[in-house]
């Protein structure tokens, strides 16, 4: 059911979406770089585009019950949420590794929110303004929220969704002093956003290809 | 100051308690409130139209100009934390104290956007708050944590590692940041304890007991920790803070105890197997039994000697096993076992499967109302018994026949010379009356008589054999007894062997029989000549002696005064055996014919007969003792007839002579008779000593006829060898009647030597007297 969905995009508009992410992933690296002043390496192997439930079916799947998200809402010619998700166990570890040395707990608690936060907000923002850039439309972005529970509490987020919400699902990969954290970008937008996504992704195809073409 | 579109909106924007920053789309400064200008202490109009790397030259602000670009160009939103950008814009509180600030980014406007909006908010009073509290919380923990001997670590709701004390470093071996974010379960070997342990923990809030865990250092080695935790939350996070004790030495000496307790079952159960070994391998049965003589257990081994399986024999006494005319031994042997606590032992037969009686001999003890019971299985060891006594008897009865043979044999012979001796007299009885010459009648029957009489004295040798003999004890002094005999002795043993004489000075007086004594004292030292064929020493020692009751036991005398007289010698000496059979009648170790073994036989009996006592004390290889007892006498010895008889000595005669000797006086006056007939001259003597004295002199002696057994010791062979040490040329006749085979069988005589078996006809002894005298 969920593979029908994925028919959505095809294989090419799946291969321009996963380019302009890992764009924007490294975009969001270079800024991460900056801040915490050493190398950071953020990738993202694949994307997938499922259905809602099947988002919290994967999730539950692979990841301890517990689960931290970063949450910002974008409007724009497409509208939706997106959020930086990953196991609440990897968030202290995530936190020490942006904040580098040698952090007391208590410090490192201390910090968590606001560190998720930021890290997460710079993350979504690189990939939501590139992939925003790269198809020349301009998104508004919320500030940053940090949430804490399941992939259900995640995809069910008031006001309850329109119905035939997609969920752009990409796999991401932190390399951070050392530390490797992987985690996931869930892009929740509804269908007439999807649509929209896909007369874009089909301009920057023909676009590239046309810059390509002599 | 704000270009205000509405005096209300800029007044609002002076008057908020945040800092709040307008950039045009060249990041310009277009708006600067008031607060903002407050805390940087820059002015709005010395803000507007710089960027906010002009008004803030120095800082690091690239984040922030990319926050403002990402605004302006994409209408993303940017939240720079204090937390993640520390003193981002150097803003000071009214108190001139450092201001602790979050900066957000935000587009202002729709698209395209072209201005951004900053704003600052002051989290300075959060942040002391929490740094207060820190602060005091950390001074607090700190000194427990970093002092504690313990390992701490806080592990988040996973199990990583959150925290670690400078204890669970050096303990660990890891350092901080490899400790840091590790999972927990990692420095375990057991890790399913470990996830036991955190499910209490997370569950229940903390351990309720302490519990021991292996924990695996980083160089591999191993440590046992003993982990109490407990749970704690922060902000919804959950925390579990867990004290590990090092408890190694506790657990080596629980090691060292449980391996002593360990080896301690072992060797008990090695014991255990050993007992129950011998129980089931012992040939002897062992068994068990009430003080009633049930049986309780029993071992194989009754079994393999009874045939009775143990279910056969459990549960009740054994009367139905053992012999009907035993049971009431068997009986009154347990019931004496139940009484005491003293080992019985005691015999008694059980009945086996096949019928057969088995003789068993049993060793009991009663220990705490139990009988230990073993019994061995003696019915093959009772058979070969009695099998060796039956032998001893078939022994002693064919010893018997041999004394008894020989005793006939010795008989014969006598018999045999006073046969010749009566039957040569009627012989010549008869030749004289044919003859007319009754005048020599009378002679002839005298010396018939004679020999009527020695066959008396045969009888009387008898008695003596079988200690019966009369003897005619008187006073004696042994030494003066020894000094006559030293002579004769001294030619008796010949010049190869020395006589050494030790008699005792203020030697007590003996009853004894003088005559049986000299005897005695020959023949024990032939015996010792005999023992040396390569020559040696001969001593004779007399010696007082008093033995106490127990001396007396162990030689069998009664306790009191005794004389002792010893013969040693230094010759080949006895085995034990021979030792112990010397004293036996008929016993010789001597070749046949030279000895009749009668000789210490005949001491033995005097010996006792006397009182006295006769020891043998012998060495293989280095001679014999022959200890002499004889009781003491408290008279002295009366006057000694000193004139001894010298037979012969004093008869010398010119013309052949023939020096005839036997102890048969028939036989030697028939010979001399004879020898009368042909001219010859006769001197005879009765025993081989008399005829040594004889032929150590100088008379003229042509022919020695001498019968090969003689009494006192010495034979006709020997006298024969002594003889022809004075007389080389000496010829001999032997006379035997009994051991023709021996001394005097052909192949042993030597040249001059001729025997004649008795009896025989005058004219053939005749005859060869005359053949060996002219042969001469």
């Amino acid at each position: 059911m969920s593979e029908k969905k994925l028919e959505l995009l095809s294989d090419l508009q799946i291969d321009a979406l996963t380019e302009l992410v890992n764009i924007g992933v490294s975009q969001a690296a270079s800024s991460l770089r900056e801040m915490v002043h050493s190398q950071v390496h953020l990738s993202v192997p694949s994307v997938q585009l499922v259905n809602r439930a099947r988002a919290v079916e994967i999730l539950a799947q692979r990841e301890v019950k517990n689960l931290i998200a970063v949450h910002q809402v974008f409007e724009g010619d497409i509208t939706g949420r997106a959020l930086l998700i990953f196991p609440e166990t990897k968030s202290l570890e995530l936190v020490r590794a942006i904040t580098g040395g040698d952090l007391p707990l208590e410090d490192i608690i201390e910090l968590e929110q606001e560190a998720l936060a930021e890290t997460g907000n710079i993350l979504l923002n690189s990939c939501l303004a590139t992939i925003a850039n790269m198809l020349h439309r301009s998104l508004r972005m919320s500030l940053p929220e940090v949430l804490r529970g399941d992939a259900t509490t995640f995809f069910n987020l008031a006001p309850p969704p329109q119905a035939g919400d997609v969920v752009l699902f990409l796999y991401i990969n932190f390399a951070i002093r050392e530390r490797d954290i992987s985690g996931y970008i869930a892009m929740i937008m509804d269908l007439p956003s999807l649509t929209a996504l896909t007369h874009l992704l089909d301009e920057f195809i023909a676009r590239t290809a046309g810059e390509l073409a002599p | 100051m704000i270009e205000p579109r509405h005096e209300l909106l800029a007044m609002t924007l002076d008057t908020l308690d945040t800092g709040v920053a307008i950039v045009d789309g060249e990041h310009r400064v277009v708006g600067w409130n008031d607060w903002l200008a407050s805390a940087s202490d820059i002015s709005a109009d010395a803000a507007r139209g710089k960027t906010f790397a002009e008004i803030f030259p120095g800082k690091q602000l690239d984040r922030l100009n990319s926050s403002i670009s990402e605004a302006l160009n994409l209408g993303a939103s940017s939240f720079l934390t204090s937390s993640l950008n520390r003193g981002l814009l150097p803003l000071r509180t009214r108190a001139g104290l450092p201001l602790v600030h979050n900066v957000s980014v935000r587009p202002l406007g729709r698209l395209p956007y072209r201005q951004c909006l900053i704003q600052v908010v002051d989290v300075t009073g959060a942040a002391h708050r929490e740094q207060i509290l820190r602060a005091r919380q950390n001074a607090r923990y700190d000194a427990v944590m970093a002092s504690a001997p313990d390992i701490i670590l806080t592990l988040d709701s996973f199990g990583i590692i959150q925290f670690a004390n400078p204890s669970a470093l050096t303990e660990t071996g890891y350092s901080q940041s490899e400790l840091i974010g590790l999972p927990v379960q990692q420095l375990f070997d057991d890790r399913g304890s470990w996830e036991a342990v955190w499910r209490e923990i997370l569950e229940d809030g903390k351990l309720h007991r302490p519990i021991d865990l292996v924990a695996v250092r980083k160089d591999g080695s191993r440590s046992y920790l003993d982990v109490s935790a407990s749970r704690w939350s922060d902000r919804e996070r959950i925390f579990v803070t867990a004290i590990f004790r090092d408890v190694n030495e506790r657990h080596a000496s629980e090691e060292t105890l449980r391996n002593l307790n360990q080896t301690l079952e072992r060797r008990v159960a090695e014991r255990t197997q050993e007992r129950d070994r011998i129980w089931q391998v012992s040939r002897d049965m062992l068994g068990v039994a009430s003080l009633e003589g049930t049986w309780i257990s029993v071992n194989p081994a009754w079994t393999q000697i009874l045939g009775w399986h143990p279910n056969e024999i459990l549960g009740k006494t054994s009367e139905w096993l053992e012999r009907p005319d035993e049971g009431q031994k068997t009986r009154d042997g347990f019931a004496r076992l139940a009484a005491t606590n003293e080992a019985e032992n005691f015999e008694s037969s059980f009945r086996s499967r096949s019928g057969q009686y088995r003789v068993l001999s049993w060793t009991a003890v009663n220990v705490e109302g139990l009988l230990y019971c073993v019994a061995r299985d003696v019915t093959d060891q009772k058979r070969q018994q009695e099998a060796l006594i039956r032998t001893e008897e078939a022994l002693r009865q064919s010893q018997k026949m041999e004394a008894v043979g020989q005793l006939t044999g010795g008989l014969a012979h006598d018999f045999n010379n006073l046969l010749t001796g009566i039957s040569g007299s009627l012989e010549l009885l008869q030749l004289r009356i044919s003859q007319g010459r009754f005048k020599d009648v009378d002679r002839y029957i005298t010396t018939a008589q004679g020999a009527a009489n020695r066959a008396a004295s045969l009888t009387h040798r008898l008695l003596a054999f079988s200690r019966r003999q009369t003897l005619d004890p008187r006073a004696t002094d042994i030494n003066r007894l020894i000094s006559d005999m030293q002579v004769l002795i001294k030619n008796t043993i010949g010049p190869m062997i020395e006589l050494q004489i030790n008699d005792a000075v203020d030697l007590w007086t003996t009853l004894v029989d003088p005559n049986q004594l000299e005897n005695a004292l020959l023949n024990l030292c032939i015996n010792a000549r005999d023992a040396m064929p390569d020559g040696g020493q001969i001593s004779i020692e007399t010696t007082n002696c008093s033995f106490d009751a127990p001396a007396a036991r162990e030689r069998e005398v009664r306790p009191g005064d005794y004389v002792s007289l010893t013969v040693s010698d230094t010759g080949t000496g006895m085995t034990e055996e021979v030792a112990q059979r010397a004293f036996d009648p008929f016993y010789t170790t001597k070749p046949l014919g030279q000895g009749t073994g009668l000789g210490l036989s005949m001491i033995y009996g005097f010996a006792k007969q006397s009182g006295g006592q006769v020891r043998i004390e012998s060495v293989v290889g280095h001679g014999t003792k022959i200890l002499l007892f004889l009781p003491r006498h408290y008279e002295m010895e009366r006057d000694h007839d000193v004139a001894m008889d010298q037979p012969g000595s004093a008869r010398a005669v010119a013309g052949e002579t023939v020096l005839i000797v036997d102890d048969e006086p028939s036989i030697r006056m028939l010979v001399a008779e004879v020898l009368a007939e042909f001219g010859y001259r006769a001197i005879e003597a009765a025993d081989g000593s008399s005829a040594l004295r004889v032929l150590q002199s100088d008379t003229r002696i042509d022919l020695l006829v001498t019968d090969v057994g003689l009494p006192g010791g010495m034979n006709g062979r020997q006298l024969a060898d002594f003889g022809r040490v004075a007389r080389p040329a000496l010829n001999v006749l032997f006379i035997t009647g009994y051991a023709e085979t021996a001394v005097a069988s052909g192949d042993k005589l030597g040249p001059g030597m001729e025997v004649i078996a008795k009896p025989f006809a005058m004219d053939i002894l005749t005859a060869k007297i005359k053949e060996m005298i002219s042969k001469k």
